[in-house]
C-alpha cells in the first residue's frame, strides 16, 4: 500500500473512532502513533513498521506521512470495511476513544514488549521490563494500562464467546439464587 | 575539515547525544522526562546541557498540553540540524573512520 493510502486509512480509523487530532500538538501526535499501532494489531492491518524508541513503539514513516497529510485528519478520508466499523464501534462503546496519551503509550509499550520483540513475554515480565525502560512510571498506571490493553484487544467475536461461557458457568448460581429469592418471598408472604 | 569551537563543545558531555535524540524525533519533539530516561543523565546534568543547547539556538523548548498538565517538550531547530550534520561530517572525515569504511567496502 502506498504512503498516501496508508495515511488515509489512519485518518479514517481515527475519524470513525471519534478521536480529534491536530498534528501540530504533541499530545495529538502521540495519539496518532499509538492508536495506529494498536488499531493495526487489533484490525490485523499493520500499515506501518514500528520500532522501539524513546516513547515506546514509534514509526518514523508514519511521522512523515502525518505531517504531509495533516489536512486529512477530521475529514472524510477513506472508507472502512464492516469488520473495522464493528471493532471501532465496540471501542467507542467502551470509551476507548477518550484514552489519554500516557495510557495509550503504556498500552502500546506493553503490547510491543510482549509480542513484537525477539520473543513472546508474559504480562509480569512485560511490566518489569517497562518499569526498567521507563522508571518514572507508576505501577498502578501500568496495571491500569494493561487492563485497558486487554479490553482494547478483546475482539467483538471473542467477547461474545467469553460472555456465553460466563453465562453458562454462572447459570446454576443464578438459578439457585432465583429459587432462593422465590422461597424467601414465599416465606415472607406466609408470615 | 576543521571543527569550530561550538562543534567541539557539542561533543563534550554528551551534548551530541542529546542532540541526536532530538534530531531523530525532529518535528515530533521529545519530552524532558523521556530525554532524561534515554540519555541516563541526572537533572543537574541534563538541565544545564539543554540550557546550553537552547542558548545556542540548536534546540527550542515548548510547553505542551498533555490533558490536564503541561509538559516541557524539546525540538531541534534548523540551526541545530545543520550543526549536527557538520559534526557528523567531521566525524566521518576522520582518517580512522574513513579507513574503516574503505576497508569494509573493499
Amino acid at each position: 500500500m502506498d504512503n498516501g493510502r496508508r495515511i488515509h486509512r489512519v485518518a479514517a480509523w481515527l475519524r470513525e473512532l471519534d478521536v480529534k487530532v491536530d498534528v501540530e500538538l504533541f499530545a495529538s501526535r502521540i495519539k496518532i502513533q499509538k492508536f495506529t499501532y494498536l488499531l493495526g494489531v487489533l484490525l490485523n492491518d499493520r500499515l506501518y513498521d514500528f520500532g522501539w524508541f524513546t516513547k515506546g513503539p514509534y514509526s518514523k514513516e508514519l511521522t512523515e506521512d502525518y505531517y504531509a497529510g495533516k489536512e486529512l485528519f477530521g475529514k472524510g478520508a477513506g472508507k472502512l470495511n464492516d469488520n473495522e466499523k464493528k471493532e471501532i464501534a465496540r471501542l467507542k462503546n467502551e470509551k476507548m476513544n477518550s484514552l489519554d496519551p500516557d495510557t495509550l503509550e503504556i498500552m502500546a509499550s506493553l503490547y510491543f514488549i510482549m509480542h513484537d520483540e525477539t520473543r513472546e513475554k508474559d504480562e509480569e515480565t512485560a511490566i518489569k521490563e517497562l518499569m526498567e525502560r521507563k522508571p518514572y512510571l507508576e505501577l498502578r498506571d501500568i496495571v491500569r494500562g494493561l487492563n485497558a490493553l486487554k479490553e482494547f484487544m478483546l475482539k467483538e467475536n471473542d467477547r461474545k464467546k467469553l460472555l456465553s461461557v460466563l453465562e453458562k458457568e454462572t447459570e446454576p448460581f443464578e438459578r439457585a439464587s432465583l429459587s432462593d429469592m422465590n422461597a424467601f418471598s414465599g416465606t415472607s408472604r406466609e408470615e | 575539515m576543521k571543527l569550530d569551537r561550538e562543534c567541539r563543545r557539542l561533543l563534550i558531555y554528551s551534548r551530541l547525544g542529546t542532540l541526536s535524540q532530538l534530531y531523530f524525533f525532529d518535528r515530533d519533539g521529545v519530552q524532558y522526562i523521556d530525554l532524561k530516561t534515554e540519555t541516563g543523565l541526572k537533572d543537574s546534568f541534563l538541565g544545564p546541557q539543554l540550557k546550553w543547547l537552547e542558548d545556542k539556538r540548536y534546540i527550542r523548548r515548548k510547553e505542551e498540553s498533555m490533558d490536564d498538565k503541561k509538559e516541557a517538550v524539546y525540538y531541534i531547530t534548523d540551526k541545530g540540524r545543520e550543526k549536527y550534520k557538520t559534526v557528523l561530517d567531521w566525524l566521518l572525515s576522520l582518517p580512522a573512520i574513513k579507513t574503516g569504511i574503505d576497508t569494509k567496502a573493499t
